[in-house]
């Protein structure tokens, strides 16, 4: 029973629609109840404790209405974006690097006046699309180490995960590279390879630490983890914070509203990056597992619909969208619990800040669509439009076994980086 | 040809085709067998099975944390949210009699650093000066801006303390200085020093650091009483300090809600002297005037009023500024007034003398004969200076200061006698007058005394008395007979001048009759009239008082050119008003008592007199008295001098 585009799209996935709408109304409340004691205090806000929910609220609306139309637009039409903005946002990452405005230290922000925004949450999603977009089409490049998968990876950390680690935004660098490999492993790549990649990329990652030894800021952030005291007034003052919250919140927590931590002076991430600890700390184990379970929900739907959808491109953007939100939603919650070194990723839906909250609301609005059109027939959506031309143009059922089921007795390595030719070739 | 798709089921055309074809996927496979065949919906399975597992992961830590940890977490949260806190009281102050303030607090405040400050991002956009941009710029700017305010302080041990942690890692945060001035203070604070914390608080300042300074005495740097009164007192003047229970947030403030407790803080109490603060200068002025003139090792007046026992004045030299106490060495800031016993001497004759008329041994007419000296047991007895008074009565032995006729009554009034009378006298026991440190003085029991020694007590020596305990005898005489205790406090108050409760009246002890008080007093004025005593003669008033030039008793043998020059008086004579001792110890030159300490006695009952508007009692050498050759002014105290 298959469908094709032409055809009408089924209701969204409610599951994955309601699961979205608790975490972010769950969200803009713990917004309101871990800011207002800050917020009534600190000068740029004036004094007023809606400060910060009052912006969260605005860009949950924002998000919301990027949702509701990303779900209505056919997301094969992304195939073709691909591409184009890929190379977008390169330039916007560069232009960042160049002029970027810094926040704390780091070059994030791109922007006019009020209007700013941070590319790098939006490379997240443009880099899935992207390597959707290809792995689906060429198939077979994910089975090859050296001609396939290197090379696309290659470009993606070139290109994407160098300047975003540049800027410095090592957070959103870990989220996009760990995403990556989840898709590139979903789309049929050897785990071993993965694995390998991982420990490349963390031997790296310990070598550059300590490029300026054990006293570095880099090397502090990475270990303090481990005991937090030792760097108190630094790396270590977040960690420490964070574990008094969620170790002062026991199994009920200290009660909705009672947290400490979150008043000035104690947490200072509280409504950001670290709104899990306070979660913690007021509604004890009960909470932060139930904020576990939500998304694990939210990713057992998630890649439900992806596992459904019989189109390789929206399989792997669904898997990739679903994927990218768990990363960050575990590396948050890793770094909260003083299980991962620190870095700065925000959770998902709960931390304050529409430069992240808007472009994951997009990503679920794209997942809904796909969740539409689990059948959908991927004769459009393959892109590779003298490929298309020909299978259209053809129409020959005889033809569409090897085409379809087999890559055929040829030489991969051949296939992958000739294929043009070799598809030019008339059969 | 070749399409290029692993994923069978995905690659589909409008057939059934496409679904067979999974079953034919291994044809290539067989052409290529290298190559795995994977289906993607597994790989997505997977995918999600190691995203749950990560939620799990994270689940188990949380347990971890939250559960087994939760009391640890707890207890350091509590640790860093300071349950108690105290909030000072007010200290009380102290007054004179007439309610001028003696010792005050001043608003003033303590430096404090806490270096977490230095590591605390700015908030976003609020960049400070780029010097200040790294915690250690921040660290050399606070301590070159402390040293550079506050010269006095050793920035190395300063930057030593630095290091300190608590358990969570946190630094400590160290006391710069406890107290500084609130001009120091100011300037620190407008220096916007990073971390550096100005935090009010006050600081004990006597009005005038020179007025009564072993009285008043000094707290610690906390206000807590260390010599002198602010010692003495330091229950009635400290109050109860206030008690906050809450959790304080990280800016030091309790967190609304959560004050559990909040006990009020209790002013202390106001504590008014019985002391005269002009009286007191006047007399710290002649008393200085006559240690540096006589080159004396140290000196001491005191001024009581005999009606009440209130010590209306009392100096010691050497002296030292309250408010400057570290710049004189520990010795200055004894009150030998209470605290060093000395052998009287003459002075103490007057005891003898009292207690044979009141015991009916003598009357004012009983006559005595002196030769100069007197064997007892295989030693002998002698009057100063070889004199021989040969026939005297009674008004002579006491003019004359004559060793053998007192030595005579001692013996009529036997050992037991004769203490029992120097203990109604006040001796060889504390006056409890609320002074700290207070000796009681060395007065043997009869008992253990020798016949030499009952001879010597009877004219002033085996036995040492504090100033204080002699001018409190003295006041006896003038008291018409009646010991009183001297007394400094004269009632309490609450800060806001309510609730005046004056000290409890000291128990009234008759020790001779109003009768031997008079004859006593007559005598004492031949003293001052024509006797040792002539100097002390104040102009316009008659006065009564002994000399006394006693040895210096170190190590069980009189020292000799080394004595204690006194003279004890009362004036007016017939009433008095006041009750003045004087001493000097170790004069150099002149070591008499009537002509080192009476011009001191003389100089101050005239100060004193005036001041209380005392009528003359007898004519004046310049008309009316000197009260009019005085400016009006002077009798004000001159709290400079």
């Amino acid at each position: 029973m298959t469908r094709t585009s032409e055809e009408q799209p089924l209701a969204p996935d409610w599951w994955l629609f309601i699961i979205t709408l608790l975490l972010l109304g769950g969200g803009v409340v713990m917004v309101f109840n871990a800011s207002y004691a800050l917020a009534a205090e600190v000068k740029y806000t004036g004094g007023d404790p809606a400060y910060f929910v009052k912006r969260q609220a605005l860009w949950a609306v924002i998000g919301l209405i990027g949702m509701f139309a990303a779900m209505r637009i056919s997301y094969w039409k992304l195939a073709k974006l691909a591409v184009p903005l890929l190379l977008v946002t390169i330039a916007l990452l560069a232009g960042v690097l160049v002029m970027g405005h810094g926040a704390q230290g780091a070059q994030r922000w791109i922007g006019y006046g009020p209007i700013k925004i941070q590319p790098s949450e939006f490379a997240k999603l443009a880099v899935v699309i992207y390597l959707a977009r290809v792995l689906s089409a060429r198939p077979l490049l994910v089975q090859n180490l050296w001609r396939g998968v290197v090379p696309l990876l290659g470009v993606v950390i070139l290109f994407v995960i160098l300047p975003v680690e540049l800027q410095p935004d090592l957070g959103t660098a870990v989220t996009l590279l760990l995403t990556v490999l989840l898709v590139f492993y979903a789309a049929g790549a050897k785990a071993r390879w993965m694995i390998g990649f991982l420990t490349v990329f963390a031997l790296a990652g310990v070598g550059l630490a300590l490029r300026h030894g054990t006293d570095g800021y880099r090397w502090k952030r990475m270990t303090t983890f481990v005991n937090p005291a030792a760097d108190y007034n630094g790396a270590g003052y977040q960690i420490t914070h964070s574990r008094i919250a969620l170790g002062t919140g026991g199994l009920l927590g200290v009660g909705f509203g009672q947290s400490r931590e979150k008043l000035k002076g104690n947490l200072p991430a509280q409504r950001t990056d670290f709104i899990f600890a306070i979660v913690g700390e007021e509604m004890g184990l009960v909470g932060t597992c139930g904020v576990l379970f939500m998304f694990s929900l939210l990713a057992a739907r998630g890649f439900y619909v992806a596992r459904r959808t019989r189109n390789a491109f929206g399989a792997l953007l669904a898997t990739g969208i679903t994927g990218m939100i768990s990363v960050q939603a575990l590396i948050n919650i890793g770094v909260v619990t003083a299980s991962l070194p620190a870095t700065g990723v925000p959770l998902p839906f709960l931390s304050y800040g529409g430069s992240s909250l808007v472009p994951t609301l997009v990503a679920i609005g794209i997942l809904l669509n796909i969740s539409r059109n689990p059948s959908y027939e991927e004769t459009v959506a393959r892109g590779h439009r003298r490929n298309t031309r020909r299978l259209l143009r053809t129409r020959k059922p005889s033809r569409l076994p090897a085409a379809s089921a087999a890559y055929g007795g040829e030489d991969i390595a051949r296939s992958a980086s000739s294929g043009r030719r070799r598809d030019s070739q008339p059969s | 040809m070749s399409v290029e798709t692993t994923h069978s089921r995905y690659s589909s055309n409008r057939s059934a085709a496409a679904t067979a074809s999974a079953g034919t996927r291994r044809v290539g496979a067989a052409q290529a067998p290298d190559v795995a065949t994977v289906r993607l919906p597994q790989r997505i399975f997977s995918v999600f099975l190691l995203v749950l597992l990560g939620y799990v992961a994270l689940a188990g830590r949380l347990a971890y944390l939250q559960v087994v940890q939760h009391a640890q977490y707890r207890a350091v949260a509590e640790d860093l949210r300071e349950r108690t806190r105290l909030i000072p009281a007010r200290r009380g102050v102290l007054l004179d009699r007439s309610g001028a303030l003696l010792v005050r607090n001043e608003q003033a405040a303590s430096i404090v650093l806490d270096p977490n400050q230095w590591y605390v991002t700015t908030v976003k956009g609020a960049k400070t000066a780029p010097l200040l941009d790294t915690p250690e710029m921040r660290r050399e700017a606070a301590l070159k801006g402390l040293a550079e305010h506050l010269p006095g302080v050793d920035m190395a041990a300063l930057a030593r303390k630095l290091g300190g942690k608590t358990a969570t890692g946190k630094l400590r945060t160290i006391d710069v200085r406890r107290v500084v001035d609130q001009a120091t203070a100011d300037r620190i604070a407008a220096a916007n020093l990073p971390g550096v914390g100005v935090l009010p608080t006050t600081r004990r300042v006597a009005m005038n650091g020179g007025l009564a300074a072993h009285l008043i005495g000094y707290t610690d740097i906390d206000g807590k009483g260390l010599e002198g009164l602010e010692r003495e007192l330091e229950t009635t003047l400290r109050g109860k300090p206030g008690l906050l229970e809450a959790e304080f947030d990280g800016g030091r403030r309790p967190i609304p809600g959560t004050i559990r407790r909040e006990v009020p803080e209790q002013p202390g109490r106001d504590v008014l002297l019985t002391l005269d603060a002009t009286l007191q200068h006047d007399v710290q002025t002649a008393l200085r005037k006559a240690y540096v003139e006589s080159r004396a090792d140290a000196a001491t007046a005191i001024v009581l009023d005999p009606k009440t026992g209130d010590i209306l004045a009392l100096a010691n030299y050497p002296t030292f500024d309250v408010n400057k106490r570290n710049e004189f060495p520990a010795s200055f800031r004894a009150n030998r007034a209470v605290t060093s016993p000395y052998e009287p001497g003459s002075t103490l004759k007057v005891v003898t003398v009292a207690a044979a008329l009141e015991e009916g041994k003598v009357t004012p007419s009983s006559m005595f004969f002196c030769g100069g000296s007197q064997k007892i047991g295989r030693r002998s007895i002698r009057c100063a200076h070889g004199a021989k008074h040969g026939s005297e009565n009674l008004t002579d032995v006491i003019r004359d200061s004559c060793n053998i006729a007192s030595a005579g009554m001692g013996r009529l009034l036997g050992k037991e006698t004769l203490w029992e009378y120097e203990r109604r006298f006040g001796f060889g026991e504390r006056t409890e007058c609320g002074l700290p440190g207070e000796s009681r003085g060395l007065l043997a029991k009869p008992e253990r005394w020798s016949d030499m020694q009952l001879a010597n007590v009877a004219f002033g020596q085996g036995i040492s008395v504090t100033p204080l305990q002699l001018a409190a005898a003295y006041a006896v005489v003038a008291n018409d007979g009646v010991y009183l205790r001297p007394r400094i406090v004269w009632g309490t108050r609450n800060a806001d001048g309510s609730d005046l409760r004056p000290s409890q009246p000291s128990e009234a002890r008759r020790v001779v009759s109003p009768e031997v008080a008079r004859q006593m007093r007559q005598m004492l004025q031949t003293v001052v009239d024509s006797g040792t005593g002539k100097a002390a003669a104040p102009d316009g008033y008659t006065a009564g008082g002994k000399t006394g030039t006693a040895q210096v008793a170190e190590n069980g043998s009189y020292r000799s050119g080394k004595y204690v020059a006194s003279f004890i008086g009362m004036a007016p004579a017939r009433d008095p008003r006041f009750v003045i001792l004087v001493s000097v110890t170790a004069p150099k030159g002149s070591y008499y008592g009537g002509t080192v300490a009476g011009p001191v006695f003389r100089e101050i009952v005239e100060k004193a007199l005036i001041a209380r508007r005392t009528p003359h009692d007898r004519p004046s050498s310049s008309g009316s008295g000197k009260a009019k050759t005085r400016k009006p002014g002077k009798l004000k105290p001159d709290w400079d001098a």
